[in-house]
């Protein structure tokens, strides 16, 4: 347990918590030029996308690097903008209805929105990496995305009870591995997630599965995805389209 | 909302600020907490125990210890005043106390630990730094909890208006001893509080006065008041021993 927090630590003080953008080609020096399942995989992703922007390995790197995507996509476009606000403004007192305390999830919410008034005011790409690199802002955006994958696990309980491991309530598996910070996340937690705030968003799949390209999917199904994300075992990057 | 920077990082003093803010705003049943004007990271808690439990009428004073990266990671928690149901001065293990760090959900406010930490005590489920003992035991720690309490500076720098309620609760008890009303315990609750605090060690005293039959000399000054009640008790004593070893000679 020590060691395991020492080496969080030293992780912590290594890497930014959202990198700049880099060539996709970055991803090449991860591993070994021998490594030809990782090396192919890599090429296949190439050839659908351009740039990459890596988060810390902290737990937190799926809902840190859904945050950011999520908000640098609305730069651009105002109208989406405008719907999602008012899906983030409402999702506070759909969370109080569920019965998480108002007294502390107003300052997660209050952070949060924060953030997307920046983006509608227009800031600089670069302000809002800045924002996500303060740890605390962006710890706060981290703790108010568990609340909303919870909240809605929670909402859709007859739903998702099916999918949850090891004889759980849905309750239980939410204070357990949703709602704690560095709590890893699964299929499951993105589907809520996605469904919560009522967006899409498409992980590539890249492990040592040996069948030639990356695999791709959609959360929810069929949806079309304004947030890409890479996943390779145990963490999540961003991904920028070509 | 000034960004103040002292030795405790912003956020949690930011938070902790906040915490303040909406305990006293919204007080939580049972429960009232203040942190240590020269650490915003060291907070004293007092638990009122509820009514039907063996805990009602004691004030159990305690503290939390917030860690730097709070909210992010749980506070600890500690007992100060015998309860019979958590050991002193050891690091509680909870749910919400930092023996969970990976349970610690940090949408939990002082409020929320306090009131976590009232519904395990309770409770009777064992955990670490739980203790094992009897009701009555519970009680009377319960009805000796003022006193206790009183004595601590902290507690007194931090709830005057408990030791003000402690110390009248002492009083009355007091005064209808003087007044000769009689000791019957329940006259202390009458429209006051709930702290019997100075009550609890004169209670075993009160009821051996009423055994012995000399209520009529409840008026006399406490000091004579518990020799007498010895003498009593002795002579009482002394009369069973007697009867005894006359019944065994008879047989």
């Amino acid at each position: 347990m020590a060691q395991q927090e020492r080496i969080q630590q030293e992780i912590a003080f290594s890497t930014p918590l959202v990198s700049n953008k880099v060539n996709i080609s970055f991803l090449n020096k991860e591993y070994t030029d021998d490594d030809n399942v990782y090396q192919r995989k890599i090429q296949d992703l190439g050839s659908k996308y351009g740039h990459v922007r890596t988060t810390r390995r902290d737990g937190n790197c799926f809902y840190r690097a859904f945050g950011y995507s999520q908000l640098e996509a609305l730069m651009d476009n105002p109208k989406e903008l405008q719907r999602f606000k008012a899906v983030a403004a409402k999702s506070k007192n759909d969370l109080v209805a569920l019965g998480f305390p108002e007294f502390t999830i107003e300052d997660f919410h209050s952070t949060f929105m924060d953030l997307i008034e920046m983006v509608e005011r227009q800031i600089s790409e670069a302000e809002l990496l800045a924002a996500f690199n303060e740890q605390n802002t962006s710890d706060y955006v981290v703790v108010y995305l568990r609340l909303l994958t919870s909240g809605y696990l929670q909402k859709e309980s007859a739903f998702f009870e099916h999918f949850v491991e090891g004889g759980r309530t849905v309750k239980e598996f939410c204070s357990q591995e949703v709602e704690p910070m560095a709590k890893e996340s699964d299929h499951i937690h993105i589907i809520a997630l996605a469904q919560a705030l009522n967006i899409s968003i498409r992980v590539e799949y890249m492990d040592r599965g040996d069948c030639g390209g990356v695999n791709q999917h959609d959360f929810p199904e069929g949806s079309s995805p304004g947030v890409f994300l890479l996943y390779r075992p145990g963490h999540y990057d961003i991904l920028y389209k070509l | 909302m000034s960004g103040s920077r002292k030795q405790a990082p912003t956020t949690a003093t930011k938070r902790l600020k906040q915490d303040y803010l909406r305990i006293r705003k919204d007080p939580v049943p049972y429960v009232c907490a203040e942190p240590l004007a020269s650490n915003i990271l060291e907070w004293h808690y007092v638990v009122r125990g509820p009514e039907k439990t063996p805990y009602e009428g004691g004030l159990y004073h305690g503290k939390l210890l917030f860690p730097r990266e709070f909210p992010f990671k749980p506070p600890s928690i500690y007992m100060i005043t015998p309860n019979g149901r958590f050991k002193c001065n050891t690091r509680l293990c909870l749910s919400i106390s930092d023996f969970h760090p990976d349970t610690w959900n940090p949408a939990w406010s002082v409020s929320t630990i306090l009131t976590g930490l009232l519904s395990f005590m309770v409770e009777r489920g064992p955990t670490l730094g739980s203790l094992e003992t009897s009701d009555s035991t519970r009680r009377q720690l319960a009805l000796q909890s003022g006193a206790y309490n009183i004595r601590d500076k902290v507690f007194c720098e931090l709830f005057p208006n408990l030791v003000e309620e402690i110390r009248k609760e002492a009083e009355s008890t007091a005064v209808d001893r003087k007044s000769g009303v009689g000791v019957c315990v329940s006259n202390g609750f009458v429209g006051s509080s709930h702290d019997p605090a100075a009550r609890g060690p004169a209670d075993p005293a009160d009821q051996m006065a009423g055994e012995g039959g000399v209520n009529q000399h409840a008026g006399i000054l406490g000091g004579a008041f518990a020799n007498l009640v010895v003498i009593v008790g002795f002579a009482a004593f002394a009369y069973t021993v007697k009867y005894i070893l006359r019944s065994i000679t008879q047989e």
